[in-house]
C-alpha cells in the first residue's frame, strides 16, 4: 500500500526516511509516523496476534483503543503501536506470539476453541484438585503479552503535580471552544488530549475548510494564552477525589489539582459484530480516517464500508475525495432512507447495499479477501482488502465514572450520557451527546461558562444545544451466526455466543455478566466492546440499555506501567550526622525503621568484631551512637502533668536533674513505648522514646495535651539531637578528662541530668544504665555531635575504647535483662505480663491505659522469663522465635537470645505460659533443623543482678 | 567546631570548604560552570527556637516583629515565623548582625529559648519550577508572599518559604533528614540545568539574581 499524496493537514513530515526493523526486517518510516501507520505504508498488515487463539490482528482503531497490536523491543514491552512513534534504528516484535508472528504455532489453540466455552476456567479447573496445580502453571505460562526481562534498563520516570483553575480533558472541538473561553477570562487553564496535535476529530474526520479555519483560529487563540497550559500526547489516566487528576505522558506522571475539570473525551467508534470481524482488514471506518487524514497511509487498496448511519457515508466520500477506492457501502438500513449522502455516493460510483441482514468476512491467506452479505435472503460477496465499519458511537465516558457521574440513556441517541455530575466535574461535546460541529462547539463553551459561574461560586446552569433528534448508533450491529467467530472483545477473543450462553446461564447483571465472560477486562478495558455487550444483554432480556445500564469504569483510562507509577521511587532516609565516623570505622549497616545503624563494626569477621565491642565495655569503655531515639522537649506549666496522663509512672514526682525511667501503654493497657524523662526545670522535661516509636509518641504526647487542652508544648527535636552513649567501667575516668561537671557519684548520681559543657561544647548528660555499665548518654546538638564524637574517640584511645553497634547493645543489655520494646513485647502484651509491673502507679487519678491495666492486672496469662542454655552452636543456634515446648506442647517463644561471653552460655528472654513458668524449671526449644536444646528458666538480671558495676566505678 | 550537616552531601574535590559562623561549609565551587538554577547550602545560618506562652514577650522584648501562625516576618537582619501557637522560630539571615540579636536567651520569661540545629536550603532559578512540581504537593501560589509553610518536601517535613524577589526558595528541616534531601535536590537541580553551588556563592547575583 502506498503511502498517498500530501494530504492537507497530515502529521508526518516528508524528508529522509527512519529505518527500523519489525520481526526482523527493515523497513523506512516517516518522521511523525506511529509504528501502526508506518508498518502499513510497508504494506504489513499482519501486525499483531490476539491474546487467547492466536488470531491474526491488525489495525482496528488507529487511534489506542484498542490493543490488537502491541509491540515488543529490548528494552520496552507492550508498546501500543497506534500512537507509539517510530524510533529509528530499533527493532520491533510483535508481544504474544510462539515462534514469530507469522508463524506462531500458537494459533493451533483455535482448534480448541470449541471446547472452551465462557466461564470454561470456573467449570473446568476445580476438579479433580490435584490436578489443579498442573492447570494453573500452564495457565500462568499461556498468559501475558510482553514478556519482561531482568535485562530492562532501570530508568526513573518524573512524578510531578500541577495545579490549575480548570483543567480540560479532550482538544477536539469542544475542549478547545471551552479551553479559549477559560482563557481568555484568565484564569490558570491546562488544556490535556493524548494525540500529538490539538483538534480531536477535525483532524481525521469528515470536516469542511470552514471547520479547518476555525480550528486553526481556535489554536491560534490558544497559542497566545498566559494562563493556558497545553500537554499533548498525555492521557488523564484517572479522576479521583478533591478533582485530582493523573496524567500519562512519556516523561512521566502528572497529578494535576483543578478547581473544576472539564470532560471532553468525545466518543469512541464501535465494531460492528460479524463472523471474522477481527481479520487484518477489517478495521473502523474512523481508523482509516485517521491512517489516511493524519498520516497519508491507504490502508486499502479496495475497501467496503458496513455504514449504520450517515458517519459511514461520510466516511466513504471523505476516502473517496483522498484518492481510496471504495467499492460498495454495505447499509444495515435502507440506503434510499440515507438521502444526499446516498446520492453522493451514488454519483461517486459506489454501489449503496441494504438493509443487509447477514455479513461475513473471508479470509485468503490469514487476512481480509472478501466480504459477503445478504439483503432479504439473496446473497452477495465483494473481494476486498479493507472493511470499514460505522455502525456507531460510545462517548468516551469513562474519566466521568471514575469522578462519579451517574448516566442516563438518550433513547434519541441510542447512548447513554451524562446525566447528574460531581460538583466541579462538566462534560462537553460528543461524550456529552452533541455530534455536530456547530453543538460540539456550543457546548464547550456553555461548560466554560458553567466552569466560571462555579468557581465563582455560583452555580448557574448554562443552556446547551439540544439533543440531535436522530441516533447516530444503530440499536443493534451485530449478526448472530452459528459458525462463530464473531468477536465482541478482541483482547479477551470473546464471541457473541459466549454471550449468548453467559445469558442463558442466568448474568442478567452487565457487572455480573463482564465478570463471567471477561468483557471488557483486557487491557482494552472495553473501549469496544463494553456497549455492544450491554446492548446485547437488553436484547436478550427485551430491555432498554438505559434500564440494563452500563459497567462502571475506573482507573486507569488505558494501562499505566508500573515505572510510571514508581516514578523516581524517592524513599526519605533519615541520618545520623555520626555516620561519616562509622563508615570511616567500617560499619556493617542494618535499617532500623528510617535510619541507617551500625550492626557492629567490621574487625575480622562478625564474630570477632562484636566479641572485641563487647570486650571493650565490659572491660574498659566503649561508645556507641543513640542519635536515633527520640527526643521531645515538653515544656510549658502543665507538662508534668501531660507525662503524667501519657506514661504509666509518677513522672511528676521526679526531682530536678533527676530522670526517670518511664512506660508508655495504649487505651488497651498494651505496652507501645519506654524511654526515659527528664526533668530539667518545674516547667520543663526532655524525653526520650524508642528509635521505632518516636513518631507515634509524638503524636499521642500531642494528641493528650489538646484533648485535656493543657498548656504545655511538646518539640520533636528526634532529627535535631544526636546522641552518643558511653559506657563501661573507665567511662567515667575518660570524661573526667573533658568537662568540668563533678563526675562523682555525689554530684552526678545514676539516673542524674546534667546540662554542662563538654569538650567545648553545650550538652545534655544523663546517668544511664541500659548496657549494665557505668554509662552517660550525652545530648547535643547534631551539627556538633561529630567533634565530640572524635574526641571521644582521640582521648579513648590510651583506654583502647571501641565503637560498639546495635548487635552487641542487643546483648549487653539482654545479659541486664533489659527489654526492647516491640521486640521482647508484641501487640497484645502488658506491663504484668512483664518486669515492668512496678512502673504502673494506680495511685494517679488518670493516665493512658489506667481502666484497662486495672483489669488486666488480675487476668496475667503469660510472663516476660529469662532462660539459660548450654547449647552454643553456630551451625544450629537458638534463634528469636524459636518455641518454647513442654510434653510436647507449645508453652512459648524466644523474644531475644543470644550467647553470652561473660557468663558462656546462651542467654534470653522468652514469653512464656504464667502457669508453666511457675511449674516448670526448664525446657525444650525446638531449633530451625528440628532438633531440640535444653534451657533453664532462671531470674534476671543474668549479669551484676545487684548493680553493683554502677556503684563500684 | 561544628559542620553542616550537608557537609558529607559536597565531594571533596570538587568544593573548596571554609567556616562560616563557626561551622565547616562548602564555600565554593572548584571549577564554575553555567547554570540555569542554584542549590546551596545555608546551614550556617543560625537559628533559635523559641517555645512556650513567654513567646510574644520574647519577641516583643527583642524588637522583633510578632508574626501570625505560618507567617514568616523581616526584621533587621533576621526573619521570626510562627510555627506553632507558642512556638516561634528565628533566623539570622547571610549578614552577621542577626546573630548577635538572636543571641538573648529568656531567662526571666516563661519560655524556652534554645539554639535550633536545622539544615537550610536555598534554591531557585529556572530549575526551580520543575523541581517544586515534583517535590512539593502544594500549589505556592495560593499562599501569600510571607507565608511559612510548613509540609512535606521529597517526603521530608520541611518548612518552606519564598524569598522576595523571584523564584526563589528556601527549605528548612531537621539536619538529618538534610543529607537524603540535599543529594535529591541536587539530583533534580543538575537534571534541570542548574548546579550546586557553595555558601560564598550564593552571595553572587549574577547566579542567584541577588541574594539576600
Amino acid at each position: 500500500m502506498p503511502r498517498l499524496p500530501r494530504q492537507p493537514h497530515e502529521w508526518v513530515t516528508r524528508g529522509a526516511p527512519i529505518y527500523f526493523e519489525f520481526e526482523g526486517e527493515r523497513f523506512s518510516a516517516l518522521a511523525g509516523d506511529t509504528l501502526t501507520s508506518a508498518l502499513l505504508a510497508n504494506d504489513q498488515r499482519l501486525l499483531g496476534r490476539s491474546f487467547k487463539y492466536h488470531r491474526p490482528r491488525g489495525v482496528l482503531s488507529a487511534a489506542n483503543h484498542d490493543t490488537n497490536v502491541l509491540l515488543q523491543t529490548a528494552t520496552r514491552l507492550n508498546l501500543r503501536a497506534d500512537v507509539e512513534p517510530v524510533v529509528g534504528g530499533e527493532a520491533y516484535r510483535a508481544v504474544n506470539t510462539w515462534g514469530g508472528l507469522r508463524r506462531d504455532w500458537g494459533r493451533a489453540l483455535e482448534c480448541l476453541a470449541p471446547i472452551l466455552p465462557v466461564g470454561f476456567y470456573y467449570k473446568a479447573f476445580f476438579r479433580p484438585r490435584w490436578l489443579f496445580p498442573f492447570w494453573e502453571r500452564l495457565i500462568r505460562r499461556a498468559s501475558g503479552l510482553g514478556v519482561v526481562t531482568a535485562d530492562f534498563p532501570r530508568t526513573r520516570r518524573a512524578a510531578r503535580r500541577e495545579f490549575c483553575e480548570c483543567l480540560v480533558i479532550g482538544a477536539g472541538p469542544a475542549g478547545l471552544a471551552c479551553a479559549r473561553v477559560l482563557s481568555a477570562s484568565g484564569i490558570r487553564v491546562t488544556l490535556v488530549d493524548e494525540n500529538v496535535r490539538l483538534g480531536g476529530s477535525l483532524t481525521y474526520a469528515h470536516s469542511t475548510e470552514t471547520d479547518q479555519q476555525w480550528l486553526a483560529q481556535a489554536t491560534a487563540a490558544l497559542g497566545s494564552a498566559s494562563t493556558l497550559k497545553v500537554h499533548t500526547g498525555a492521557f488523564a489516566a484517572g479522576v479521583y477525589s478533591d478533582r485530582e487528576v493523573a496524567l500519562v505522558s512519556a516523561e512521566g506522571l502528572i497529578t494535576v489539582n483543578a478547581g473544576a475539570i472539564v470532560v471532553a473525551t468525545g466518543a469512541i467508534e464501535q465494531p460492528a459484530i460479524f463472523r471474522n470481524n477481527d481479520l487484518p482488514g477489517v478495521m473502523l471506518a474512523s481508523g482509516a480516517q485517521r491512517l489516511v487524514r493524519r498520516y497519508a497511509v491507504a490502508p486499502f487498496t479496495r475497501g467496503v464500508i458496513v455504514a449504520g448511519n450517515l458517519d459511514g457515508y461520510d466516511a466513504a466520500l471523505e476516502l473517496k475525495a483522498a484518492g481510496l477506492n471504495i467499492e460498495a457501502v454495505l447499509d444495515l438500513e435502507d440506503p434510499a432512507t440515507r438521502g444526499t449522502h446516498a446520492n453522493a455516493l451514488e454519483s461517486a460510483g459506489v454501489r449503496l447495499v441494504g438493509p443487509i441482514n447477514q455479513l461475513e468476512a473471508h479470509a485468503e491467506r490469514a487476512m481480509l479477501g472478501r466480504v459477503s452479505w445478504t439483503v432479504d435472503g439473496v446473497a452477495d460477496s465483494l473481494a476486498c482488502d479493507g472493511l470499514l465499519m460505522s455502525v456507531g458511537w460510545a462517548g468516551a465516558t469513562q474519566l466521568l465514572h471514575q469522578a462519579g457521574a451517574r448516566f442516563e440513556f438518550a433513547p434519541t441517541l441510542n447512548q447513554m450520557i451524562p446525566g447528574e455530575l460531581p460538583s466541579g466535574v462538566f462534560a462537553a461535546g460528543r461524550v456529552n451527546g452533541r455530534y455536530p460541529l456547530v453543538d460540539r462547539i456550543g457546548d464547550g463553551e456553555a461548560a466554560a461558562r458553567e466552569v466560571l459561574n462555579f468557581l465563582s461560586g455560583a452555580s448557574a446552569v448554562e443552556p446547551r444545544p439540544a439533543l440531535e433528534s436522530s441516533a447516530r448508533s444503530h440499536p443493534r450491529p451485530w449478526f448472530e451466526q452459528a459458525s462463530r467467530k464473531n468477536f465482541v472483545d478482541f483482547d479477551e477473543d470473546l464471541q457473541l455466543h459466549d454471550l449468548a450462553v453467559a445469558c442463558r446461564e442466568g448474568f442478567d447483571n452487565v457487572e455480573l455478566l463482564k465478570r463471567y465472560t471477561t468483557n471488557g477486562m483486557g487491557p482494552s478495558q472495553g473501549k469496544h466492546s463494553n456497549l455492544n455487550a450491554a446492548r446485547f444483554l437488553a436484547d436478550y432480556h427485551g430491555q432498554t440499555l438505559g434500564e440494563i445500564g452500563a459497567t462502571t469504569a475506573r482507573p486507569f483510562y488505558h494501562p499505566v506501567e508500573m515505572g510510571t507509577l514508581a516514578g523516581r521511587r524517592m524513599r526519605a532516609q533519615c541520618a545520623s550526622a555520626l555516620n561519616p565516623e562509622h563508615e570511616a570505622a567500617r560499619a556493617e549497616w542494618m535499617e532500623a525503621g528510617q535510619w541507617r545503624r551500625p550492626r557492629f563494626y567490621r574487625r575480622g569477621d562478625e564474630i570477632e568484631s562484636r566479641h572485641a565491642e563487647y570486650r571493650a565495655v565490659r572491660e574498659r569503655v566503649g561508645l556507641i551512637d543513640v542519635s536515633t531515639l527520640g527526643k521531645f522537649e515538653v515544656v510549658g506549666p502543665d507538662a508534668a502533668r501531660l507525662l503524667n496522663l501519657c506514661y504509666t509512672g509518677a513522672v511528676d514526682k521526679t526531682a530536678l536533674g533527676m530522670t526517670r525511667y518511664i512506660l508508655m501503654c495504649d487505651h488497651r493497657g498494651i505496652i507501645v513505648d519506654d524511654g526515659v524523662a527528664a526533668r530539667l526545670s518545674e516547667n520543663h522535661f526532655y524525653v526520650t522514646a524508642g528509635s521505632s516509636h518516636a513518631a507515634a509518641s509524638y503524636r499521642q504526647l500531642t494528641q493528650i495535651a489538646a484533648l485535656f487542652k493543657l498548656d504545655v508544648e511538646v518539640v520533636d527535636v528526634t532529627r535535631q539531637v544526636a546522641a552518643i552513649n558511653i559506657a563501661g567501667p573507665r567511662a567515667r575516668a575518660l570524661l573526667a578528662n573533658v568537662t568540668q561537671q563533678d563526675l562523682a557519684e555525689s554530684a552526678f548520681p545514676f539516673l542524674g541530668i546534667r546540662e554542662t559543657v563538654f569538650s567545648g561544647l553545650k550538652v545534655r548528660m544523663m546517668r544511664v544504665g541500659f548496657v549494665g555499665e557505668v554509662g552517660y548518654e550525652i545530648h547535643l546538638a547534631y551539627s556538633e555531635a561529630r567533634q565530640l564524637w572524635r574526641d571521644l574517640m582521640r582521648l579513648g584511645e590510651t583506654e583502647d575504647i571501641l565503637p560498639f553497634g546495635v548487635e552487641t547493645q542487643r546483648l549487653l543489655r539482654l545479659e541486664k535483662g533489659h527489654l526492647i520494646v516491640g521486640q521482647d513485647t508484641d501487640g497484645v502484651m502488658h506491663p504484668f505480663e512483664t518486669p515492668l509491673a512496678a512502673l504502673v502507679n494506680f495511685k494517679k487519678p488518670q493516665f493512658l491505659g489506667k481502666a484497662a491495666l486495672e483489669t488486666l492486672r488480675e487476668h496475667a496469662k503469660r510472663v516476660l522469663i529469662g532462660f539459660e542454655s548450654t547449647h552454643v552452636d553456630l551451625a544450629a543456634p537458638i534463634e528469636e522465635c524459636h518455641l518454647l515446648i513442654d510434653n510436647q506442647s507449645v508453652q512459648g517463644r524466644v523474644t531475644s537470645v543470644g550467647y553470652s561471653p561473660t557468663l558462656n552460655k546462651t542467654i534470653g528472654l522468652a514469653v512464656l505460659d504464667r502457669d508453666t513458668a511457675a511449674r516448670a524449671k526448664a525446657m525444650r526449644i525446638r531449633l530451625t533443623n528440628g532438633a531440640y536444646a535444653d534451657a533453664h528458666l532462671v531470674s534476671t538480671p543474668f549479669y551484676d543482678p545487684k548493680n553493683a558495676r554502677q556503684a563500684a566505678a | 567546631m561544628s559542620a553542616s550537616p550537608l557537609l558529607p552531601c559536597f565531594a571533596p574535590d570538587a568544593f573548596r570548604f571554609g567556616e562560616v559562623a563557626s561551622m565547616t561549609v562548602a564555600l565554593t565551587r572548584v571549577e564554575t560552570a553555567a547554570a540555569v538554577g542554584y542549590l546551596a547550602d545555608l546551614s550556617p545560618l543560625r537559628k533559635k527556637l523559641i517555645v512556650g506562652r513567654g513567646c510574644d514577650s520574647w519577641l516583643s522584648s527583642n524588637a522583633l516583629p510578632n508574626p501570625r501562625l505560618m507567617q514568616r516576618l523581616t526584621a533587621e537582619g533576621c526573619w521570626v515565623a510562627r510555627i506553632g501557637a507558642q512556638q516561634v522560630l528565628a533566623g539570622g539571615d547571610i549578614n552577621a548582625a542577626a546573630a548577635n540579636r538572636l543571641a538573648l536567651d529568656a531567662a526571666t520569661l516563661p519560655c524556652m529559648v534554645q539554639n535550633y540545629d536545622a539544615a537550610e536550603i536555598a534554591f531557585g532559578g529556572v530549575s526551580a519550577a520543575p523541581l517544586l512540581a515534583e517535590l512539593c504537593a502544594l500549589d505556592l501560589t495560593q499562599f501569600a508572599a510571607d507565608a511559612w509553610i510548613p509540609t512535606l518536601f521529597a517526603g521530608v517535613e520541611v518548612g518552606l518559604y519564598r524569598e522576595p524577589a523571584g523564584s526563589r526558595y528556601r527549605v528548612v528541616c531537621a539536619p538529618a533528614d538534610g543529607p537524603y534531601l540535599f543529594t535529591t535536590l541536587a539530583e533534580l537541580t543538575r537534571e534541570f540545568g542548574g548546579a550546586v553551588v557553595g555558601f560564598a556563592e550564593y552571595s553572587n547575583p549574577a547566579l542567584t539574581g541577588g541574594a539576600s
